[in-house]
């Protein structure tokens, strides 16, 4: 089992954020499927399209390990600001609380042309989802995050092998954004999407700096 | 509040060709794509959106606290650099 690779916390809770009308979707229903069986007490995936959301949603009560668990699901905009703060309000009144989101939508370029011929307006859909759609996802959840208590677990049967560490702290959550190996190296034929996903580097290690920056103990 | 500060860990999965919808369009727009795995990748294959969320599923889990701001790039070590031979 799952749970046995790995410490988890079967009081925590995931927001899932994926496109199936934009080509992504088989990975978002995966994470669903994998955070499901390894024990959150629930999801909120959010998509596109209200239908692959709730059906996905619907699947993920037959794998599901946790007594607790509920799934809800709920349509999002990613490239849109508000959108995205519903989808987060409903989280976190749905659970009280967002301990992980999964960013797992992105679109490919509508053409494989040579860097001189790429169309600047697909170059703004491509950035404006794949990487500026994580950084208002990331920011909205962040904020829910930062409003939220710190998380401690019980370190179960790895307790007993450290000295006195029953309990482990882990934080106020956990935000994954999934890339790609063009954020790496660039392939030819899609400069919008390789620019995407290299850019979303910067927002997922800006994002990761905030855990310093915002402390109430770092002072400059 | 310890020097871990507000707590939020934020990292990424950087992984090749994965076996969605996205990937299936690239293979009709460029029926090439199954060979050049195949001859690129040691696995010989698209990687599966399982092993994907396996990976996400660490990076949030409790076992992984220490893991902030990285890349897990899963490229079957195709980025290593250009294999001559």
């Amino acid at each position: 089992m799952i749970h046995h690779l790995v410490l988890f916390n079967s009081e925590s809770v995931i927001l899932v954020t994926h496109d199936s009308r934009q080509a992504a979707g088989g990975i978002g229903r995966e994470i669903v499927f994998a955070f499901a069986e390894a024990g959150v007490k629930g999801i909120l995936l959010a998509d596109t399209s209200a239908e692959a959301c709730a059906q996905v949603a619907a699947e993920s009560l037959s794998l599901d390990t946790n007594p607790s668990y509920k799934p809800l699901s709920t349509v999002v905009d990613v490239t849109d600001a508000a959108s995205i703060d519903a989808m987060v309000k409903m989280a976190v009144e749905g659970f009280k609380r967002i301990d992980y989101c999964v960013n797992a939508f992105g679109v490919d370029v509508k053409e494989y042309v040579p860097f001189c011929e790429t169309d600047p307006e697909d170059y703004d859909r491509v950035l404006g989802i794949n990487t500026k759609g994580n950084f208002l996802v990331t920011r909205s959840v962040g904020k829910a995050m930062l409003a939220q208590e710190p998380v401690t677990v019980d370190l179960g049967r790895r307790g007993r092998l450290s000295d006195g560490m029953r309990t482990r702290d882990v934080g106020r959550g956990s935000i994954v954004n999934i890339s790609s190996a063009m954020a790496l190296v660039a392939v030819p034929g899609k400069a919008p999407y390789t620019t995407s996903k290299h850019a979303l580097t910067g927002v997922t290690k800006a994002a990761g700096t905030f855990i310093l920056f915002l402390s109430p103990l770092v002072s400059f | 509040m310890d020097l871990m500060g507000a707590g939020i860990r934020v990292n990424q999965v950087n992984p090749t060709w994965v076996r969605t919808p996205m990937f299936e369009e690239e293979c009709r727009r460029v029926p090439a794509t199954a060979e050049l795995i195949r001859k690129l990748s040691p696995i010989k294959r698209a990687i599966e959106p399982d092993e994907v969320a396996a990976a996400c599923v660490y990076l949030c889990s409790p076992s992984a606290v220490t893991v902030n701001g990285i890349s897990l790039a899963m490229d079957t070590g195709l980025l290593i650099g250009p294999l001559l031979g």
